[in-house]
């Protein structure tokens, strides 16, 4: 188990190391670059000048050159400074960071609180009227554009009812608790929708695939009530696997995350990658979305972990 | 020879009487064919598209600031937007953009899935290793922020040349490029999954022994052995396709004006939602629709034709 | 094999004197199983088949004979020791170099269930070789395909079904309709009745029998089905953990078995009536792991006529005393059974 830890974790480094690369490059091909933006603030700057600017900043030399001494002051904690906002990029990102965390928490423990009930009414009758219906919802709720269902809700909660703000920016300084609460009901409305057909549709098979085991058949053969055989002896087992999809989904989730931002323009990671990729921000997109790829490579790793952690009969020695 | 006593032949089912067992497990999926008959409708309405744009008597890039925002008419069965285009037509050319974008993506990184799960699962040992983790890795990747990186990034710096950047179509081309070049892991999965079973078989051996080299054994006797598991994921990811087009369209990453696709329409849709929330409503329903139905087809063909595949999310 | 005179009781010269169309000298087959561990699944095996001849390899399940099959076609190289085919040492041949060989050395396996694609038709299963070799247009690939099927029993309309419209015992002769469309010398056979009905095997086995002596051709037959082996094979050669323990005609080892691992074999199968096999009367415990095959001679453990020696000393795979065609390996080879 140890060695499988290390292992994964080894991986993950890996993987962040070339995609670091890899989003480098990407930035590096996106238009223009930092010189063209001073040429055009500066009118008076002749090409002369701009190749002396480039020399300076590098931007003359070979991609890989570029990106190890990119990476080297990036080790030492020099992230550089967004264009965009004006401060260093870590600044910028840390509270982006902490809005984001909150509103994929929220997100995850509701999506849970009602998707794993649902998903689990569904598998105990399976095929029968309760099922089907589950099931249509959740095939609703995955196959809808998640961008499209948050104009939805604008227009139902907004333009019509007229009761939740549709901006989740809240604009006074003095707001109190309850301004940043009703502000943050449309986004995690929006992605709990979604979350609840995920995982519902996860409860579902992995309950119905536990009920089919042998010791489920042997609970109810001893009289079980089956009460008891569902919440004491499937309802752990079935949740093994589903636990692993909140980590696996991340990535999903983050997708979600920076659509619902943008549209409710909410302060959070997927806001801040949107903007400073379309405002030619390098810096900026460059730190937030390696720092997205992190966050969902970490959670892809505690799933695995965890999977190993709540299914002792799992052994990762033989795995690989 | 005396031998023929043996000829006693299992009832003559053919290949088409597989097929027809396959259709027959399909038909009793009552919302997959639902499903079918929807997405034929609109595949056909929007192939139509030039053929009803005629018959309504409209153009559907005709401008006319006087019939903005009308409501359903003869004229207009589903109204006017917000420069007094015909709604309906423009749907319809939309969708045609939008189910091809999707079908040709899709088939594009199943081809992609195919190929690399193929070499994975025949070849085995470290360049399966290899694959996997980079599927793993892949897979394990905040999708959309990487996408919208590669639809902002600037063709010419990848040297392609002026002519082809500057057509008309080269929305449609990356868009299609950058889907099948992070699609493909499903199918890559399943197919190596498979692979690695089929080629234990004995007609792999047979052939090998035979000096068979290993193109044609992936070729002629393991690919034909995965095409039900390819058809279902293939079929599956067309929704996923469609809605990550309408995303990216949605933003402004995705296919450009004036070429007009379910997510373009929406482009301007949250101004409008104050004033016509019908227009954001149509768009998003087509999607809605079509994505749910390439769902449901992908459920009832992985019933029909893949009874023991299990979609396992491992 | 040894330079003693016949004293010409079992067997002519000829065949002895013919060269072997295919033969392995000292051929072993290790695999590396973890760490510091190796799995000698063929060990130190050498062993010739005549020309026109069938050769029975016998063993229980697990001994390497698939293994020293798949090492003699080279479809897995040896650890050590050498093939020959035709007189041509192949060992360390190269696939380019392999290819046209391939053609002369054919395999029909167990279970024509899984050798055959199910998703090809007959006539295609059995031009795929043609196919790969790049034999023929594809006409006279049909026309072949027709005769190869007429010649194996079956009409040459069914060339355009497929697998699963078939009989087992009618897709065993597809397989060796496949065997036959190289027109190969050696034609290796896996257990080719065995997932076959009783009543079918006879007529498989009668048209391998005619197909032989029509075609000349030579077979490796693996089995453990002693009825069938003894209607079918000139010679058997019975292994046991990797290593070939007694070989000779058919006839002496049935009258006469010299390796106790083989008179256990014999007592444990009804000589006459298929199918009803009580195994293992005779036999202690199962075979030990080849991954720690045990010191001396290998079969030691489960041997009733074991002594001291047997624990120690591996025994020489020799002749037996006064027949030169018939070797065995163990120490009291020359006491014959009572």
């Amino acid at each position: 188990m140890i060695r499988f830890t290390l292992w994964r974790f080894g991986q993950t480094v890996i993987v962040i190391a070339i995609m670091s690369f890899v989003i480098y490059g990407l930035i590096g091909l996106m238009p223009g670059d930092p010189i063209d933006m001073m040429i055009s603030a500066d009118p008076k700057m002749t090409s002369a000048d701009a190749e002396r600017l480039r020399a300076l900043y590098g931007l003359d030399k070979p991609i890989y050159e570029r990106y190890l001494n990119w990476a080297q002051a990036a080790l030492a904690g020099d992230l550089g400074y967004s264009r965009l906002y004006a401060q260093p990029v870590l600044d910028v990102m840390w509270p982006a960071l902490g809005n984001t965390l909150i509103l994929l928490g929220l997100t995850v423990f509701f999506s849970i609180l009602i998707g794993l009930p649902l998903g689990m009414a569904a598998a105990l009758r399976p095929y029968r009227k309760l099922d089907y219906t589950i099931n249509f919802l959740a095939f609703a709720g995955i196959s809808t554009p998640s961008f499209w269902l948050a104009l939805m809700i604008i227009i139902l909660f907004s333009v019509q009812l007229g009761i939740l703000p549709a901006s989740a920016t809240v604009v006074s300084s003095d707001a109190g608790l309850w301004e940043h609460a009703r502000a943050m009901v449309l986004p995690v409305l929006t992605l709990t929708i979604h979350g609840i057909a995920v995982y519902a549709r996860h409860m579902r098979s992995s309950m119905i695939e536990t009920l089919r085991r042998d010791y489920i058949r042997t609970a109810r053969a001893k009289g079980s009530s089956e009460r008891r055989v569902v919440l004491k002896h499937a309802l752990r087992n079935a949740l093994i696997p589903v636990v692993t999809i909140v980590g696996l989904e991340f990535g999903h989730l983050f997708s979600g995350a920076l659509v619902t931002e943008t549209i409710f323009a909410y302060p959070g990671m997927g806001k801040l990658i949107f903007d400073s990729i379309m405002g030619n921000d390098f810096n900026m997109a460059l730190v937030a979305l390696l720092f997205a790829t992190f966050m969902t490579l970490l959670g892809n790793l505690l799933a695995d972990l965890g999977y190993g952690w709540l299914d002792p009969r799992i052994s990762y020695q033989g795995k690989r | 020879m005396t031998a023929r006593a043996d000829t006693a032949t299992v009832p003559a089912t053919t290949a088409e009487g597989m097929l027809g067992l396959a259709w027959k497990r399909f038909r009793h999926h009552k919302i997959a064919l639902v499903s079918a008959v929807v997405l034929i409708v609109l595949a056909t309405a929007s192939a139509a598209a030039p053929l009803i744009e005629l018959a309504l008597g409209t153009d559907a890039n005709l401008v006319n600031l006087y019939l903005r925002f009308a409501g359903p008419s003869l004229a207009h069965p589903l109204g006017t937007d917000e420069l007094g285009r015909d709604v309906l037509v423009r749907l319809l050319y939309g969708g045609r953009v939008s189910l091809l974008v999707g079908l040709t993506a899709a088939l594009a990184s199943a081809v992609l899935g195919t190929m690399i799960g193929l070499l994975a699962g025949y070849y085995g040992g470290r360049l399966d290793a290899f694959l996997m983790r980079t599927t793993d890795a892949v897979i394990a990747l905040p999708l959309l922020a990487l996408l919208i990186v590669l639809a902002a990034i600037d063709l010419r710096k990848l040297g392609l040349s002026e002519a082809m950047i500057d057509s008309e179509n080269i929305s449609l081309y990356r868009i299609i490029v950058i889907v099948a070049l992070t699609g493909w892991t499903t199918v890559a999965r399943l197919v190596r999954g498979r692979a690695l079973t089929v080629r234990e078989r004995d007609y792999v051996l047979a052939a090998h022994s035979q000096g068979a080299g290993g193109l044609r054994i992936m070729l002629v006797h393991i690919l034909p052995n995965v095409v039900s598991p390819i058809i279902v994921a293939a079929t599956l990811s067309i929704g996923n396709v469609i809605l990550l087009e309408s995303v990216l369209s949605f933003f402004g990453l995705g296919i450009q004006p004036p070429i007009a696709s379910w997510g373009n329409l929406l482009t301007n849709a949250q101004e409008l939602i104050w004033q016509a929330p019908a227009l954001v409503i149509y768009p998003g329903l087509m999607i809605f629709m079509t994505v749910i139905s390439f769902n449901f087809l992908g459920d009832g063909l992985q019933d029909a034709l893949d009874p023991q595949a299990m979609d396992r999310a491992d | 094999m040894t330079e003693t005179p016949l004293n010409g009781e079992t067997m002519s010269a000829a065949p002895l004197l013919e060269p072997p169309l295919i033969e392995a000298k000292n051929l072993s087959v290790h695999f590396k199983a973890g760490h510091n561990k190796t799995l000698r699944a063929v060990h130190d095996v050498s062993l010739g088949l005549k020309p026109g001849k069938t050769l029975a390899l016998v063993g229980e399940s697990g001994c390497g004979k698939t293994t020293l099959v798949r090492a003699l076609s080279l479809l897995i190289p040896p650890t050590a020791g050498t093939v020959t085919f035709e007189g041509q040492d192949i060992t360390r041949f190269s696939r380019r170099r392999l290819r046209p060989l391939r053609r002369r050395i054919q395999m029909v396996f167990q279970d024509p269930y899984s050798s055959l694609n199910p998703r090809m038709p007959v006539g295609a299963l059995i031009a795929e070789p043609l196919v790969i070799h790049g034999i023929g247009t594809r006409r006279e690939r049909r026309d072949k395909v027709a005769s190869l099927l007429d010649a194996v029993g079956l009409q040459a309309d069914m060339m355009n079904r497929y697998p699963h419209q078939f009989s087992g015992g009618q897709r065993q002769r597809i397989a060796i309709a496949r065997a036959l469309a190289l027109e190969p010398r050696l034609i290796i056979l896996d257990e080719p009745v065995s997932a076959l009905d009783v009543s079918v095997q006879s007529q498989v086995l009668n048209l391998l029998q005619d197909l032989q002596e029509k075609l000349g051709l030579t077979y490796l037959f693996i089995g453990h089905n002693l009825t069938v082996i003894r209607y079918i094979a000139d010679e058997v050669a019975v292994m046991y953990l990797g290593e070939i323990v007694e070989h000779t005609e058919t006839r002496t080892l049935f009258a006469d078995p010299r390796h106790p691992y083989t008179r256990a074999l014999l007592e444990a199968a009804p000589v006459h009536g298929v199918g009803k096999r009580k195994h293992g009367t005779k036999l202690k415990g199962d075979p030990p792991s080849p991954l720690a095959p045990p010191p001396g001679c290998p079969f030691h453990p489960r041997c009733p006529i074991a002594e001291a020696v047997c624990k120690t000393d591996s025994p020489a795979f020799e002749p037996v005393a006064g027949q030169p065609a018939h070797t065995a390996a163990c120490h009291f080879k020359n006491e014959a059974a009572s």
